[in-house]
């Protein structure tokens, strides 16, 4: 057998180092992005199973038309607060946003953060009067006449696309899932806004 | 109903004590015979004295430049979506429009309420963004608060369906181009949107937001408006900036804008009656400098050679 050199040695060595943290860094890439595509799933079936849950509330009602008075838009939104409430009456945080959601969805909210469109995105949301010092609750109605901070576009690319009946929505620091006819809160992410 | 008579009556006695339009400051337009006329309004919705002083502004120039509808840049309610709300900030303030036949085509704030796009007046037909049609102008209103991948796919497919023979105009909330110190350029959505605007040729975008009034210089052969003071008003908020074509923050403002064939003249009249700013936009010949500007690529942006193309800007009086 012959003899290595020191040098070869030291070579071969470094080139094993160097092929295992490759490795390794593949591999955690690979857990993330199956926790991610996990993540995302779950999140999917979640929230299909609201937008069941938000038909089903609306069809119990009567139907709002394209075009409507105060009155019956007032009336028809505090109904379907109720009737969602009631469906939903022992819903929790983290009910869509499982701890494995909320993992991924973090995981994309910092990339885009770190990414080139950080600037901007901060911009966005800055300019919008992030609000601060509001009590987030699941079912709560999100506050009559509080404006409401632009959610960025380049953010809105990155997180699950949701149904029409569903929207995120940015306060402060905290990413909300809000009905949008109802206008209630249905789960939320604190302290994910940086 | 009573409570609404009463204030409907002290805001007629008010408004009638009003002076005129100011002696000099008439309505530049045309008014042509079968012309798209609107008049533009943003962040207007606060039922305080200067949104009513806007209002009775827009009928007086009404009796001379009848237009038809009035696009809303969004911030149409402020502090609150009750009935009481729709009536002091809105159903009351432009009961002689509404009562003339006037029709209002609303795009979201971010003080509005989403089910706004329920309310009969602002012709939303339940979608928070939609596309109507005037004679040979398009219009795209847009929900800028939240420009989903959604959102902008539609958006994609109704301005390639528009072809290129019409002018494509759009409007929604937050400016892509403003110089207001408050808020300023929403360069996210300038992302996402100005290619899009580019690609399929729109002509103009109107937009609220900040709340001044703002001309800027053509951004890659498209022209962008700021009003976002037909209501509200940041006195002094402009910055100065290269884009800054005209601006104006010193009192709350609204348009008056006619599309007659490839022209299209705008008109920007303060509170006070007076007119603050005006011109016309060619569309023909910023067609005709694009795609002259495609093969020539920047080089023929920087000239409009004689006898080619000629773009200007003429203003009209101020």
């Amino acid at each position: 057998m012959t003899k290595q050199s020191p040098v070869t040695m030291k070579f071969l060595m470094a080139l094993l180092v160097i092929a295992g943290t490759f490795a390794a860094q593949r591999a955690l890439s690979s857990a993330q992005e199956a926790s991610g595509t996990a993540g995302f799933k779950d999140f999917h079936d979640r929230i299909e199973k609201y937008e069941k849950l938000h038909k089903n509330a609306e069809k119990s009602l009567p139907s709002l038309k394209k075009k409507s008075n105060p009155q019956l838009i007032a009336a028809q939104q505090q109904a379907l607060v109720d009737k969602i409430r009631e469906l939903r009456s022992d819903a929790r945080r983290g009910d869509i946003f499982t701890p494995v959601v909320t993992e991924s969805i973090t995981r994309e909210i910092k990339a885009v953060f770190a990414g080139a469109d950080a600037h901007r995105v901060q911009n966005t949301i800055q300019a919008g009067n992030p609000l601060e010092g509001f009590k987030v609750e699941v079912n709560q109605r999100y506050p009559d006449g509080l404006p409401f901070t632009t959610v960025p576009p380049t953010l809105l690319q990155k997180l699950p696309r949701l149904p029409d009946e569903v929207t995120y929505r940015i306060l402060g620091s905290t990413l909300l899932l809000v009905d949008r006819k109802a206008n209630l809160i249905i789960d939320y992410m604190p302290n994910v806004i940086p | 109903m009573h409570h609404f008579v009463v204030r409907l009556l002290a805001v007629v006695t008010f408004l009638s004590s009003l002076s005129a339009i100011p002696a000099g400051s008439q309505v530049k337009a045309p008014a042509k015979p079968d012309s798209v006329r609107m008049a533009v309004i943003g962040d207007m919705g606060t039922g305080t004295m200067p949104q009513y002083e806007v209002s009775q502004r827009m009928m007086e120039y009404r009796a001379t430049f009848p237009y038809d509808f009035v696009i809303m840049l969004g911030d149409n309610i402020y502090g609150g979506s009750t009935p009481k709300d729709f009536e002091r900030k809105f159903s009351v303030p432009y009961k002689s429009l509404l009562d003339a036949g006037v029709k209002f085509y609303a795009s979201l704030g971010n003080h509005d309420n989403p089910n706004e796009i329920f309310f009969a007046p602002y012709n939303m037909n339940g979608s928070s963004y939609y596309t109507f049609k005037k004679g040979n102008v398009c219009f795209f209103a847009l929900n800028s608060n939240y420009m989903d991948p959604k959102q902008l796919e539609w958006l994609e497919n109704e301005l390639k369906n528009a072809g290129d023979g019409d002018w494509k105009v759009c409007y929604f909330h937050h400016p892509l181009y403003s110089s207001g110190k408050t808020h300023g350029s929403s360069t996210d959505l300038r992302k996402v949107l100005e290619p899009l605007f580019i690609k399929y040729h729109v002509d103009v975008v109107f937009s609220g937001h900040d709340h001044v009034y703002e001309r800027v210089k053509p951004q890659n052969g498209i022209y962008y408006f700021t009003e976002g003071a037909s209501g509200e008003l940041r006195a002094g908020d402009l910055k100065q900036t290269a884009m800054t074509a005209k601006g104006f923050d010193t009192d709350n403002t609204f348009m008056l804008v006619e599309f007659a064939g490839s022209q299209m003249n705008f008109q920007t009249i303060a509170r006070a009656g007076q007119t603050v700013d005006s011109g016309v936009i060619d569309r023909q010949v910023r067609s005709s400098l694009n795609s002259f500007a495609l093969l020539g690529g920047t080089l023929a942006r920087k000239h409009t050679a004689k006898g080619l193309v000629q773009v200007e800007i003429h203003q009209l009086g101020s």
